[in-house]
């Protein structure tokens, strides 16, 4: 299982243009301006392959800090 | 899964947030069709203007998959060709940024070409972007829809000219595709981090 700070980078790398430099465990992702459709989809194909786990709306929706988002991958893995 | 969002006809308690997203720069700047800040006249026009059923055009609300079902986002169809069976994937607006997951925006894709093939039983679905959306760059590979041609310089926005590209999914690709399973959320999801790598 990959660790917290791994997988920061991990979210951090689905981000294109946004400084990988700002990401840490209670960063905001919604709240950041590159965050659209595209890049949640790009996060939640990511978890899928590196977590094997399938995150749903209210997944994303509810977590809002990164570690939330780790946090309720850990539940459903 | 429970989709995340669901689709129904516009209504009046809409008016607010189309008039919000409809004056919203960042949400408008890759847009094909004409841009232009609206009046909240402008909005309410043109909600009743999508409300209830028409010959050439369908607009739906995206909404939350809940009791409230609160809009969060438009998709529709237009230019309606019940004799060449064919018609425009007009295009699609998710709102509200706490629906940015990536399922509202496939499933709304999804939703368009289910009722378009499956309901209205149209051959082809067409559709126009501006090359360097993002966004609409990656729908094609996810539907599998078939780039056909560039319309080049043809838009105007943000200082400078677009070109523009065609694409457009035919009814045997969409059933086809569908058969084998390439709709399902796992599968988009793999295609995806495929095609981002």
């Amino acid at each position: 299982m990959k660790s917290l700070e791994e997988f920061v980078k991990l979210v951090a790398d689905q981000f294109d243009e946004t400084d990988a430099s700002i990401f840490t465990p209670q960063t905001v992702f919604s709240d950041l301006e590159e965050w659209s459709s595209l890049v949640g989809l790009s996060l939640l194909a990511m978890v899928d392959e590196e977590f094997g786990v399938t995150l749903n709306g209210d997944d994303v929706r509810l977590s809002v800090t990164i570690e939330d988002l780790y946090n309720k991958i850990i539940s459903k893995s | 899964m429970d989709n995340s969002v669901l689709f129904r006809d516009f209504e009046e308690r809409d008016i607010d947030f189309i008039y919000k997203c409809k004056n919203d720069e960042k949400l408008n700047r890759m847009i094909v069709g004409e841009y232009h800040p609206f009046s909240y006249k402008e909005a309410v026009d043109w909600v009743h203007g999508c409300m209830g059923e028409h010959e050439t055009y369908i607009f739906w609300a995206v909404c939350t998959n809940d009791d409230e079902k609160r809009i969060v986002g438009w998709v529709s169809l237009s230019k309606i060709d019940k004799v060449n069976r064919n018609a425009c994937f007009h295009g699609i607006v998710i709102g509200d940024k706490d629906y940015h997951n990536g399922l509202a925006w496939v499933e709304s894709y999804l939703f368009v070409y289910q009722y378009a093939f499956e309901t209205l039983k149209l051959n082809r679905v067409y559709g126009e972007s501006l090359i360097g959306h993002k966004q609409t760059d990656n729908i094609g590979w996810i539907t599998f829809s078939q780039h056909e041609g560039i319309k080049r310089e043809a838009v105007y926005r943000n200082g400078r000219y677009y070109d523009v590209a065609l694409g457009a999914l035919l009814s045997k690709d969409y059933f086809e595709h569908k058969n084998n399973g390439d709709y399902e959320l796992k599968s988009i999801l793999r295609r995806f981090r495929y095609l981002k790598k």
